[in-house]
């Protein structure tokens, strides 16, 4: 257990002392700093001006959605070169030599990303629930919770990734990532569409099934919308029987076995 | 009758307790790689006694590399198995003592000198005062006192093979696996590595080396096991192998090329 924590602290503190992993962060706190222009504007839609706190609630949500959805991007673009960068410059060598259980150093590295990219996400999260709160007066119970929810999809990110990157290039690897996580997201925005009113009138007539894969696809955006559902307190209407928190745990655990039994078997 | 059997016994007697002396094993151990057209090491078995200074001579691509991987766990073999100090080498616990010289000196270079041993040592059980108390030492027998706080992208070949080194030494080892430890080292620094490895060999370090500097060798061992396309193909102490009035490089050609080379 004590060699675990010694890798997932030398996996963060690698990672923090890069000096563009705190640009990155100080752009993305500036650009989320830009929505205050939006709480100050004056919005009609259909004759009805809209006041602040609605504004900023429905620019929080997309700003969530936009932030949960970038930071798989940035896990996956982590977790690619992870265990290629670990073999070329020695360092798995060295960790390996020593009394250390493959499956700890692994373990180690990936939670190590997970946990970076959580924070990096939560701070973010953080910064757009402080701008609301100070802007528009009105807290966001559940937002930060909602944030928390969404660390399932990254710890499935880091671990797709470095699973992948055992067997092709590294950038095919965090292709992979993305690729599952766009479909999740074509696929389950498709069905919450068709879940609103307009989506049932439009579908009134052409009642659609739901794809057997789509049933069983990782459900990274139905995920985010179960986060959302957080925030508004509203009753979350899952894609599919198994709730998608479920579907979730189960891919993690996939993803963490696959990741356990290609590195035990792997040639260094 | 009695004397054959009496000889059998004794020779299980023998087997037994070299065994039970014996640091590392590798018994009737091949490797066969995926992508390689015959076996990388080939039902090799032999066994090195404890504070015995061995060395693995060969060819390039005659496994020697792939025998010390094995013994490390980094690679798995086809058929057989390694064990050191009794244990499997698959038990992480059997690499405790154990230090670890790769070859080409490869080291995060984001790190510092320090900060790189700091992490060999935590990882070894040690912490606080005792850890560096230890990676002083270590690194005044390398002669790195005093460079440790510079990042390691600034340190030359040299220095990084002699940081290498230092981080091998780090788990107060009993056994110590050097893979070309005088690798892009200048002569100084390779009597520099010779000093290091006669100091550790007073104190009782079984060491295994695998080097193509055959004068070295020579110079430091007890025992050599000369390997050619996977098989051992003569092994014993260097006193013994090498006559008087030739070297052991002699010993090596013939015993690659066979008796006309």
């Amino acid at each position: 257990m004590r060699n675990f924590l010694y890798i997932v602290k030398y996996t963060v503190v690698d990672i923090i002392n890069q000096k563009s992993f705190f640009v990155l962060l100080a752009v993305s706190i500036g650009f989320l700093l830009l929505l205050r222009g939006c709480y100050s504007g004056n919005y009609v839609v259909n004759g009805k001006s809209l006041d602040s706190v609605t504004v900023a609630w429905h620019a929080s949500i997309i700003a969530f959605h936009i932030v949960a959805g970038g930071v798989l991007l940035i896990a996956a673009i982590l977790s690619m070169n992870l265990l290629s960068r670990d073999r070329d410059d020695g360092t798995v060598q060295y960790m390996l030599s020593k009394p250390l259980a493959r499956i700890t150093y692994v373990a180690g590295r990936a939670v190590g990303i997970w946990l970076v990219s959580f924070a990096f996400m939560f701070v973010l999260h953080l910064t757009i629930f402080v701008i609301t709160l100070i802007s528009a007066g009105g807290a966001m119970p559940g937002y930060l919770a909602a944030s928390c929810l969404c660390s399932v999809n990254v710890l499935f990110m880091v671990l797709l990734v470095c699973t992948m990157s055992l067997f092709m290039p590294d950038f095919a690897a965090a292709m992979v990532g993305i690729g599952v996580v766009a479909v999740s997201f074509v696929a389950d925005s498709l069905f919450h569409a068709a879940q609103s009113r307009l989506g049932q009138a439009l579908l009134a007539n052409h009642p659609a099934g739901i794809p057997g894969w789509e049933m069983v696809w990782p459900k990274v955006c139905s995920m985010q919308y179960c986060a959302v559902s957080l925030i508004k307190g509203d009753v979350f209407r899952p894609l599919g029987s198994v709730h998608p928190v479920l579907v979730m745990a189960g891919y993690v655990c996939l993803a963490a076995a696959g990741l356990a039994f290609a590195f035990q078997r792997k040639e260094i | 009758m009695f004397s054959t059997i009496f000889g059998s016994c004794a020779r299980i007697w023998v087997n037994i307790v070299y065994l039970y002396l014996a640091m590392v094993t590798f018994s009737s151990i091949s490797k066969r790689y995926q992508s390689g057209t015959g076996p990388a090491v080939d039902n090799i078995s032999f066994s090195v006694a404890e504070g015995e200074f061995f060395a693995l001579l060969g060819p390039n691509g005659a496994g020697k590399t792939t025998l010390v991987k094995m013994l490390l766990d980094f690679v798995r073999p086809t058929a057989g198995t390694a064990a050191i100090n009794g244990m499997a080498s698959t038990n992480p616990l059997a690499r405790r003592g154990v230090g670890y010289l790769a070859e080409n000196a490869r080291v995060p270079l984001h790190l510092s000198g320090r900060g790189y041993l700091s992490r060999q040592a935590e990882l070894c059980g040690m912490s606080g005062a005792r850890a560096g108390e230890k990676i002083s030492e270590v690194l005044e027998t390398v002669g790195m006192a005093g460079k440790e706080k510079s990042r390691m992208k600034t340190y030359s070949k040299g220095m990084l093979q002699r940081i290498c080194l230092a981080a091998a030494m780090i788990p107060g080892t009993s056994l110590l696996v050097l893979d070309e430890p005088a690798s892009g080292l200048d002569p100084l620094g390779i009597r520099d590595v010779r000093r290091i490895m006669d100091g550790l060999k007073q104190k009782g370090v079984t060491i295994i080396l695998n080097s193509h500097m055959l004068s070295e060798v020579e110079k430091t061992c007890d025992t050599a096991a000369i390997i050619n396309k996977g098989k051992i193909v003569l092994k014993d102490a260097i006193a013994s192998i090498v006559r008087e009035g030739e070297s052991l490089e002699d010993v090596f050609v013939r015993a690659i090329e066979g008796p006309h080379a």
